[in-house]
């Protein structure tokens, strides 16, 4: 799985290419993500737009970046499509990280 | 050994015993040649001495007739006589020859020189190995010494009675006594020998020499047969006054004709002897440039030979195996090849050293592998009892069902994908009568996910034991997760109490799937809209859901892996179907339930294989 990374105005849209994101790639997510925190970036958005499964184990990597960024920084997910938001929904993500619709929004709420 | 080794080692022996053979002939022929050569001159030295005692008795034989001598004559063959002689044949032979020309030479007086007297005084000591080895030369040599020896002594004794003859008196008595005394002995000697050559006469016939054999045999016996009796018979006419003229011709003609074929034989044989010397000079020179030549040529066959099996063999050898010991050294920069065998032998190097350290480095690897393996069978092998072991652990942790509570019975359906699982449940009733069920999931799955499902085990256990009866469920579940250690894996809870008074359960849904509700009525309710899992975030709080639990009714808890169950093409089994399942058979005997629904997974799924735990617990309500 290979994730691109765009740094748009302060903000860091990191995009997997994968559609699912289980226990095989979810070590590879935690790493790339908690990388760039490490490398400074403290505004990120994980597009999720062509994720169309995610389970427990990649949870838990997106919940360790939230973790990781802290209160004073920003993580985000965009995109989520119905299966991922069910879960999210579930498991009161929202708490953890914030939801946008989409990473257009996402940016233009960031840098507004 | 090859067979160009044995043929060269066969030529170089071949050649070493013919060279050895041809070697010692020619080594036995020049032996014959020297002494084929040393007798030439003996020979040469006798005829010389022979000619010098047949001038001296003829010239004294003159003398004694009153007849003119020829004393230039006898010096020159006395000359030649002295020149080369040196050796005789036969010392008995000589000594008597010698004997006979100290005699004439003292009858001869003062004409003869010095010289002459030297030549015959003392024996000459014969030469080692001078001795002919040829019996017919021997035998030949011999009868003409004989015939010699015959003719001088006639000569000299016809000598001496000429001279008593010509002033008939004897002055000298003791000299006539001792004349006689010596002519007597040397006829005895005379007709002894002559007797052996006789014998020895046959050995001759068979050679040139045999001709004239037989004829000098005759005039030797002549001496006793003819002469003796005609020279009796004449001193006996002296002795008695006068010899009668016919005693004295007969004497004087006898003692010519047996002096003349004794000189005849004794110069035939000389030439025959002379002959045959010449001729086994010239064999033993032939026969031995002959075999000479073969030595030679023997020799080079061997060192031909020789030199074949050093350049070809021996030395190639050598070269090989001190190249094959440079490359077995440890150092395998060796001094410079020599030229024809340079490429080869640094192709051979160079393969040597490849398959050396080719060799080298697969048997590192095959031994780093063979440990690498031993290694991992040995880790898995305690790895999978490590895991085992947890199993058991956790297996252990895990209520038997069916199991009976207050109000209640309890079914559990779980398949872990692995030996541990992340998944775990338990129920456990309070003295007041309330169960409290619940059903974890750790995110993950193996060993980690398993460690922290059997920890939240028992912590939640031991808390919803041990808390004060009065504390909701709710504030326990989130004391739990405030001490959940922030670096552990979070895990999904669903949480159950049962209160058979009230005929009531209380619901506490931590980011697990919802708790479906069948009712006894007939109908599916999922309850509840979720809720932070444990260990996310420290402060969370946690809200209770109500819903009847009246006889009949069935509370279905499921791990999010039934609804996640994947068909190969990856779609989800989902809520819809798994929903669908539990109404379909929601009044058959929970077992039943679990059949069909294990059936349906198995179905979707194409395989027993998992990738996630399954877990179902049911609470019906009795």
């Amino acid at each position: 799985m290979q994730i691109d990374f765009q740094i748009t105005d302060g903000v860091t849209l990191a995009t997997p290419d994968a559609t699912r994101l289980d226990a095989s790639t979810s070590a590879d997510l935690r790493s790339a993500l908690t990388g760039r925190i490490e490398a400074g970036a403290h505004t990120l958005i994980l597009d999720l737009s062509g994720v169309s499964f995610l389970d427990s184990s990649a949870l838990g990597a997106l919940i360790a970046t939230a973790k990781r960024i802290g209160p004073l920084g920003h993580f985000g997910v965009a995109g989520t499509q119905p299966a991922v938001a069910r879960l999210f929904a579930l498991t009161h993500m929202n708490r953890v990280f914030t939801l946008h619709p989409s990473t257009a929004e996402a940016i233009a709420r960031l840098t507004a | 050994m090859t067979l160009r080794t044995t043929l060269l080692a066969l030529i170089g022996l071949f050649g070493l015993t013919l060279a050895a053979l041809a070697t010692g002939l020619a080594w036995d022929n020049a032996t014959t040649y020297r002494d084929s050569l040393a007798q030439s001159v003996q020979d040469a030295d006798r005829r010389a001495l022979a000619a010098v005692l047949r001038a001296l008795a003829v010239h004294d034989l003159a003398t004694a007739q009153g007849l003119p001598g020829d004393p230039a004559r006898i010096e020159a063959a006395a000359a030649t006589a002295i020149a080369r002689f040196e050796t005789a044949q036969d010392a008995e032979t000589l000594a008597l020859l010698r004997g006979i020309a100290r005699e004439q030479v003292r009858k001869s007086g003062p004409a003869l020189t010095p010289a002459l007297l030297r030549a015959t005084a003392g024996a000459p000591a014969l030469p080692p190995g001078g001795r002919l080895s040829d019996p017919v030369l021997l035998a030949a040599s011999a009868l003409r010494d004989l015939c010699l020896l015959g003719f001088l002594h006639l000569a000299f004794a016809r000598a001496r009675i000429e001279a008593r003859l010509a002033d008939l008196r004897i002055e000298d008595h003791n000299a006539d006594r001792d004349f006689i005394l010596f002519h007597r002995s040397l006829t005895a000697a005379q007709t002894g020998m002559a007797a052996t050559a006789l014998r020895d006469t046959p050995l001759l016939s068979a050679d040139a020499t045999g001709t004239w054999a037989i004829p000098a045999s005759r005039a030797l016996s002549q001496i006793a047969g003819l002469y003796q009796p005609a020279e009796s018979r004449l001193l006996d006419s002296l002795a008695s006054g006068g010899p009668d003229t016919a005693t004295l011709t007969l004497w004087r003609e006898v003692s010519t004709l047996v002096a003349s074929e004794l000189a005849q034989a004794s110069d035939r044989l000389d030439t025959a002897v002379a002959t045959r010397l010449v001729r086994a000079l010239a064999d033993a020179r032939n026969r031995m440039v002959a075999f000479a030549a073969l030595a030679l040529i023997a020799a080079a066959l061997t060192a031909l030979g020789a030199r074949l099996a050093l350049t070809r063999i021996i030395l190639p050898h050598e070269r090989l195996r001190s190249r094959l010991d440079l490359l077995g050294s440890t150092d395998h920069a060796g001094p410079a090849l020599t030229a024809p065998c340079a490429p080869d032998m640094a192709a051979l190097h160079r393969i040597v050293d490849d398959l050396s350290q080719t060799a080298g480095r697969r048997a590192r690897m095959q031994a780093e592998l063979a440990r690498l393996g031993d290694r991992v069978v040995s880790d898995n092998r305690q790895m999978t009892a490590d895991l085992e072991a947890a199993a058991r652990v956790q297996r252990a942790q895990l209520p038997v069902a069916p199991l009976r509570f207050p109000g209640g019975m309890f079914h559990a359906f779980f398949r872990p994908s692995r030996v541990v699982a992340g998944d775990t449940y338990d129920c456990v009733t309070l003295p007041d009568g309330r169960s409290r069920i619940f059903q974890i999931d750790v995110s993950g799955h193996g060993a980690p996910a398993a460690l922290v499902s059997i920890a939240s085990h028992i912590a939640l256990k031991q808390a919803l034991l041990a808390a004060a009866p009065a504390e909701p469920m709710a504030a326990i579940i989130a004391r739990i997760n405030r001490n959940w250690a922030e670096d552990l894996p979070y895990f999904t809870l669903l949480a159950v109490e049962i209160d058979p008074a009230a005929a009531r359960a209380h619901i506490v849904q931590c980011g697990h799937p919802p708790l479906v509700r069948l009712s006894a009525a007939g109908g599916l309710e999922p309850l509840g809209d979720g809720g932070l899992p444990i260990g996310v975030l420290p402060d969370a709080s946690f809200t209770t859901l109500d819903c009847p639990f009246r006889p009949g009714d069935r509370l279905v808890l499921a791990t999010d892996g039934v609804t996640e169950t994947a068909d190969p093409d990856g779609g989800m089994f989902g809520d819809t179907r798994f929903r669908d399942i539990l109404a379909h058979h929601a009044t058959r005997p929970v077992p039943t339930l679990f059949d069909r629904l294990e059936r349906a997974l198995w179905d979707w799924r194409g395989s027993e294989i998992l990738e996630d735990d399954i877990t179902i617990l049911v609470l019906e309500s009795i």
